[in-house]
């Protein structure tokens, strides 16, 4: 699993982290490929949220190694913060700046880190709205926007930054069931396009459908993966059967 | 014909039968309600009557109102139609029998003081602002002449009076700014973008330029000093209090910061074996040679130093984690806000020209600012820390997974909402800080109240104190409401919980 090749864009090798005495993540190895769609997916407390925050930084791991696109996640704060600019975040709760308007939102981060200059960060920031289908609440602040909107702002704000891997951490769990939907059609979009995609969710429709693997966690650790159809068809572990058959019956 | 009769019959009928439910519900129901009512009639009689002998035609027209309002509101109510104005009257000022007399006893009231205080400020005053007519004449009400004769004293104190063209020119450069600045960060903010720069540089390079122009420089000329203990009245409440809100704003802000930090702290090994040293080597060299010579109590605590010295860092390591920022700005919050603006600035006044070299004075007013300053940050801090504990989590690492910087964190995502959540007890602390100001008396000087209280002082004006502190009250008014609005526009500018 973890033979490395050039076109590796995340490698995790023995990934551990605690809190406390809890140990969250017990030795997490896995390899993503530039291109890939990865769906995580567990119980509550398995750890997958934990994993994903890993990956830019927001959780210090503690013992092993996470390589993103070539650059060590460690203490050094500048490869972390060089990593922050290629990985893009989307949150269960949205976490917009809700004194700034959608359009500032969007090109905080692309003027202040990336230092473009204001007309090519509008002009990117507007072909994202756009692209999420709400170009026209660009002036809007986000607590005038509904929650599917505001996730797809939160989505185009990441974009912007023209990352090389998106995460999104349980991006439809805050939503209401009408608007999930409007959000994954945006995922749906992105994961055809090319881009590198972690994503932590519960929505089993995205998973099949989209992710060219699926990991399943419980425990801080990974207890199965491979492709939907055998993920899905032909799980080869108790837990995996137990918790696909309680996420599915319902 | 009959029937219109009976009709009509039937309704006052009904109308005094509706009335006297009304009474019984309303009035006649408990003991107490009786009792309270009547006092309540008592009361707004004897106010009717006190009125009746001071200013029986005012008396009279309140008399008259009040019951030109009762009979439209107890007509209407009968009749079952209220009109604009009586259904006003209904709501407000006549909804049930306690309401309808205390309206007449504060009409009443209101009345009268109203009354009474023009007759002491207009009708019975004097104007002169010559001591001798003022003195001769035979006015009961306000002496005001105290005022207009004393006007430079309540503005600008002992200021030289050659030189109070510096103050004008100070005002002015500040009204010009403030002017120039309402379109530039107002209305035409993007289209000014150039100008904007300017004026900012302005506003920062102003204070030191106002007080070179207030004070100046070297020996007589153009510019030449004036003693700042000259300064008084209202220009000294001023310059201290926009001293110490300007700067104290800037400081207090990085003392809450500053207490929130989570820096790498000093590992503990280092805290104990630096201390640990110090403490060894002060047992050898204080502690032990000079245990015999100790007597008092007081002598024990104090050389035992190493021993304190020892505990601190214990403490420092268990608190605050090995974390110097977070310590030094919590000891100062908590030390400043321990003990009253009065000992600071006595500190100030006494105790500072003991750690400086004699050579060196610091003004007095200089002191007074930097006392106020400091005095202010910590409280400042502290309400800036509450707005930035306001702020969740899923902020800072929507800008952390973005990229920014911890620098472009703060400015950009945390203190725009955390200043904002702040303004309603800022401008509350500004306003305190700008009443107390006049506890620069401890310290000798004469603020804006210490002013007036010397102007009551004068032979000329003797015993006065009613004009003067009338007169400074309006003043504090006004700039206490100043604050208060301009913290309103702010709220409203910054938009204060309309997401």
């Amino acid at each position: 699993m973890n033979t490395t090749s050039n076109d590796d864009i995340i490698i995790c090798r023995d990934v551990h982290k605690w809190f406390g005495s809890f140990e969250a993540l017990k030795g997490i190895g896995l390899t993503v490929k530039t291109g890939e769609v990865v769906v995580i997916i567990g119980p509550s407390g398995s750890g997958k949220s934990t994993f994903i925050r890993t990956l830019n930084r927001l959780e210090a791991h503690q013992q092993g190694q996470i390589l993103i696109d070539g650059i060590e996640l460690s203490h050094d704060l500048r490869n972390i913060q060089e990593i922050r600019q290629e990985v893009g975040m989307v949150f269960q709760s949205f976490n917009l700046f809700p004194h700034l308007t959608v359009l500032d939102n969007i090109m905080l981060a692309p003027l202040n880190v990336r230092r473009w200059p204001r007309e090519k960060a509008e002009e990117i920031a507007r072909q994202w709205l756009t692209r999420v289908g709400i170009p026209e609440q660009a002036h809007k602040y986000p607590g005038q926007l509904s929650g599917g909107q505001q996730q797809r702002v939160a989505i185009a704000r990441a974009l912007a930054m023209q990352p090389k891997i998106m995460l999104f951490d349980e991006p439809t769990s805050a939503l209401d069931p009408e608007m999930i939907k409007e959000v994954l059609d945006v995922m749906r979009d992105l994961a055809k396009s090319g881009y590198t995609i972690v994503a932590v969710t519960h929505e089993m429709g995205f998973a099949r459908e989209a992710a060219d693997r699926i990991f399943f966690f419980d425990q801080g650790q990974i207890v199965e993966q491979g492709p939907p159809t055998q993920f899905f068809n032909d799980p080869q572990h108790e837990r995996t059967r137990m918790f696909l058959s309680q996420i599915l019956r319902h | 014909m009959a029937t219109l009769t009976q009709t009509l019959g039937a309704r006052s009928r009904s109308a005094a039968a509706e009335a006297a439910g009304w009474l019984q519900e309303n009035v006649f129901s408990s003991p107490y309600k009786l009792l309270f009512l009547a006092a309540l009639a008592g009361a707004a009689l004897a106010a009717y009557r006190n009125q009746l002998e001071a200013a029986p035609t005012l008396a009279n027209l309140i008399g008259a109102l009040w019951l030109m309002g009762l009979i439209g509101v107890a007509v209407g109510a009968l009749t079952h139609r209220f009109n604009a104005v009586t259904q006003w009257l209904k709501d407000r000022l006549y909804n049930s029998p306690a309401s309808v007399l205390i309206t007449l006893l504060i009409g009443l009231l209101l009345a009268g003081l109203v009354r009474a205080m023009l007759a002491w400020a207009v009708v019975n005053a004097n104007f002169s602002a010559d001591p001798q007519i003022a003195a001769a004449s035979e006015h009961i009400g306000a002496t005001w002449g105290i005022i207009a004769a004393n006007l430079k004293l309540f503005m600008v104190g002992q200021f030289d009076r050659e030189q109070v063209w510096r103050v004008w020119a100070s005002v002015g450069l500040l009204v010009l700014l403030g002017v120039v600045s309402f379109p530039v960060y107002g209305p035409f903010r993007d289209r000014l973008k150039p100008v904007r720069r300017i004026v900012t540089w302005a506003w920062l390079l102003s204070p030191p330029l106002l007080w070179l122009l207030l004070r100046g420089v070297g020996e007589g000329g153009f510019l030449g000093v004036v003693e700042t203990r000259t300064w008084g009245g209202l220009l000294l409440t001023l310059i201290i209090s926009v001293f110490a809100i300007v700067v104290s704003f800037p400081l207090g802000v990085l003392l809450a910061l500053g207490r929130r930090s989570t820096f790498q702290g000093v590992p503990g090994w280092l805290t104990y074996l630096t201390l640990g040293g110090v403490a060894a080597w002060g047992l050898v060299t204080t502690t032990f040679p000079n245990w015999p010579l100790v007597r008092a109590p007081l002598e024990y605590v104090l050389i035992l130093w190493p021993v304190w010295l020892l505990a601190a860092g214990a403490a420092f390591q268990r608190v605050f984690k090995g974390n110097v920022v977070a310590a030094f700005c919590t000891v100062y919050i908590e030390f400043v806000r321990g003990v009253p603006l009065i000992t600071v600035l006595f500190m100030a006044n006494l105790m500072l020209p003991l750690f400086l070299p004699p050579d060196i004075s610091i003004e007095n007013v200089f002191r007074a600012m930097w006392g106020f300053m400091f005095f202010s940050a910590a409280y400042l801090a502290e309400n800036v820390r509450g707005g930035l504990q306001s702020i969740p989590r899923g902020q800072y690492e929507a800008a952390e997974a973005l990229g920014l910087n911890t620098l472009q964190q703060l400015w950009f995502i945390i203190l725009p909402q955390a200043l904002r959540v702040v303004i309603p007890p800022i401008v509350g602390q500004f306003i305190g800080l700008f009443k107390d100001t006049s506890l620069v008396a401890i310290v000798g000087l004469l603020d804006l109240l210490n002013i007036a209280n010397a102007v009551v002082a004068q032979p000329d004006w003797l015993g006065l104190r009613r004009e003067a502190y009338v007169f400074i009250s309006v003043i504090y008014y006004v700039g206490c409401f100043g604050l208060a609005a301009a913290g309103r526009w702010m709220e409203r500018r910054l938009r204060v919980g309309q997401y």
